[in-house]
């Protein structure tokens, strides 16, 4: 450690007036009491609006559900027509609740109570005029209460952002639009799109749910021109998509194993592990020179992917290239993977890779156990 | 017919409370895990549907599912069990099912829907 001698530390001397001191201190002193006495302030104001509005929240609420299971209309306009502005204020946001709860019939008859509080006519209207605050605060209504916009609206207003974008498709989502699986992946993915942020992902998940061939296609023709983070964004919808692809375009999956972005590889391998019914597709994969990927983590993504497969040659590559690679992460993820298959083959485990394997081991009976519901089992497994 | 439910959301356990009490149902309402567990271990306890949320303050539904049908809780272990759950969250039907779920409910869910299955359990 540097210890500076005394001749050669620096001194600096500084010379500031003591009346200037008391003046910035009398200055500090009056900032800190005036935050003080507004954050106070504020504190008091919203404690008392917190308590009208819990005094007045439960029979609004006792009333909503009331009207709405009762057999008869339950005449949304008659009972808003008659609450005061605060009231109302308190049941939009029951509402809001309530409708992120109910589908089905409860729900169509609760967005009555949004169209009473004129709550859709507003959303529609910010949609058009608002800023992008209230066209998100819009969407977001206008998805609780599916009541769907035009698409052209949607393309014409609620571009702006992904999150818009997102949002936009959420509607349709939320309101079964027929064509989403079209119409909602090319809002999200048209004009050079960004990367999503998770809500995103997600929304391009359910917009391809039902038919993922229009996704697919459409990254077999756009893939390499998006950015590797929205690569590894549609990569991962497409994992967890399990419908039916029809004649869809699924070779982009492998070539973007060549990808230059690494974790762009390893959401092409995790991916690729659910296409071991696609022979020709895992055909055109040169599994050797994926194996020995210069990073552990698309090695790792990898053996995982040769686990789902679960044919001879690939638990060969996991027993050769997995069980004796160099980094101790891939080589358990190689074991994990293995583990799977342990009563299908006669595995001969390496004793460099026994540490990982017996982890492995380990930890997929310790799940079984865990998971186990059959009587007895916490006494035998010693769980309590 | 005694049905329990155990939901940390009131927005849910109002609404349930309302559907069901309308059909006739007499309802234990609990707010977490930890009551609901209390509940259930009660020796005079003789619910015919547990209705558990799978996320919960103190304990989550599906280690309660887990203890029920490993008969750790005074009641019976073959009780009808609905669990509750967010859509988004399929791996939690996939553990319910396979620790021993009657039926399972996506949230946002149909109160009509759920109606239905809870007479269909307690028809079989």
């Amino acid at each position: 450690m540097f210890i500076p001698r005394p001749d050669t530390a620096i001194v600096f001397q500084i010379g500031v007036p003591r009346r200037a001191v008391l003046i910035a201190a009398l200055v500090l002193v009056v900032l800190l009491s005036i935050e003080f006495v507004l954050t106070t302030g504020y504190s008091v104001v919203r404690y008392f609006q917190r308590k009208r509005e819990d005094r007045i929240k439960e029979p609004l609420r006792e009333e909503l559900l009331t009207r709405l299971y009762r057999p008869s209309d339950p005449e949304w306009d008659h009972w808003v027509n008659s609450l005061s502005k605060h009231e109302r204020s308190v049941l939009e946001s029951l509402l809001d609740d309530y409708l992120r709860e109910l589908q089905g019939d409860d729900a169509e008859q609760l967005a009555g109570l949004g169209t009473a509080l004129g709550i859709t006519a507003q959303a529609h209207r910010d949609l058009k005029q608002g800023s992008y605050n209230d066209r998100l605060h819009a969407l977001t209504w206008l998805a609780l209460l599916q009541d769907a916009p035009s698409i052209e609206v949607l393309k014409q207003h609620c571009m702006e952002t992904p999150r818009e974008r997102a949002a936009a498709v959420r509607v349709l989502d939320e309101c079964d639009y027929p064509e989403i699986e079209t119409v909602g992946v090319d809002l999200l993915l048209s004009d050079d799109p960004d990367p999503f942020s998770v809500f995103g992902v997600d929304t391009l998940y359910r917009a391809a749910e039902t038919d993922p061939s229009h996704l697919f296609n459409r990254a077999a023709e756009d893939f390499t021109t998006w950015e590797p983070q929205l690569q590894q964004q549609v990569l991962l919808a497409c994992r967890h998509l399990r419908t039916l692809l029809g004649d869809a375009n699924v070779f982009w999956l492998a070539e973007a194993l060549d990808s230059p972005a690494e974790r762009t590889r390893v959401e092409a391998a995790k991916t690729l592990g659910g296409f071991d019914w696609h022979p020709t597709l895992l055909k055109s994969i040169d599994l050797q020179t994926l194996a020995s990927d210069d990073s552990p983590l698309v090695r790792a993504g990898a053996y995982q992917m040769f686990g789902e497969w679960g044919d001879e040659s690939a638990i060969d590559l996991l027993r050769f290239a997995g069980m004796t690679d160099d980094n101790d992460r891939a080589r358990v993820a190689a074991a994990r993977a293995l583990v799977e298959h342990r009563d299908e083959y006669s595995l001969n485990i390496p004793a460099e890779s026994a540490a990982a394997w017996s982890w492995a081991r380990a930890h997929s009976i310790h799940d079984a156990a865990i998971r186990d519901v059959s009587t007895g089992v916490t006494e035998a497994s010693g769980h309590s | 017919m005694d049905v329990v439910i155990a939901d940390d959301d009131e927005t849910i356990r109002t609404i349930l409370q309302h559907k069901l009490s309308s059909e006739g149902y007499q309802l234990s309402i609990c707010e977490d895990g930890g009551e609901v567990r209390e509940l259930l271990n009660q020796a005079d306890i003789e619910p015919d549907l547990v209705m558990l949320d799978v996320m919960m303050p103190r304990v989550e539904g599906t280690q309660l599912l887990r203890e029920i049908r490993r008969g750790e809780l005074a009641v019976r272990s073959d009780v009808p069990v609905v669990m509750l759950t967010s859509r988004g969250r399929e791996d939690d039907v996939l553990e319910g099912l396979e620790s021993g779920a009657d039926e399972y409910i996506t949230k946002p869910f149909s109160p009509d829907e759920l109606l239905i299955r809870v007479q269909n359990l307690l028809e079989a």
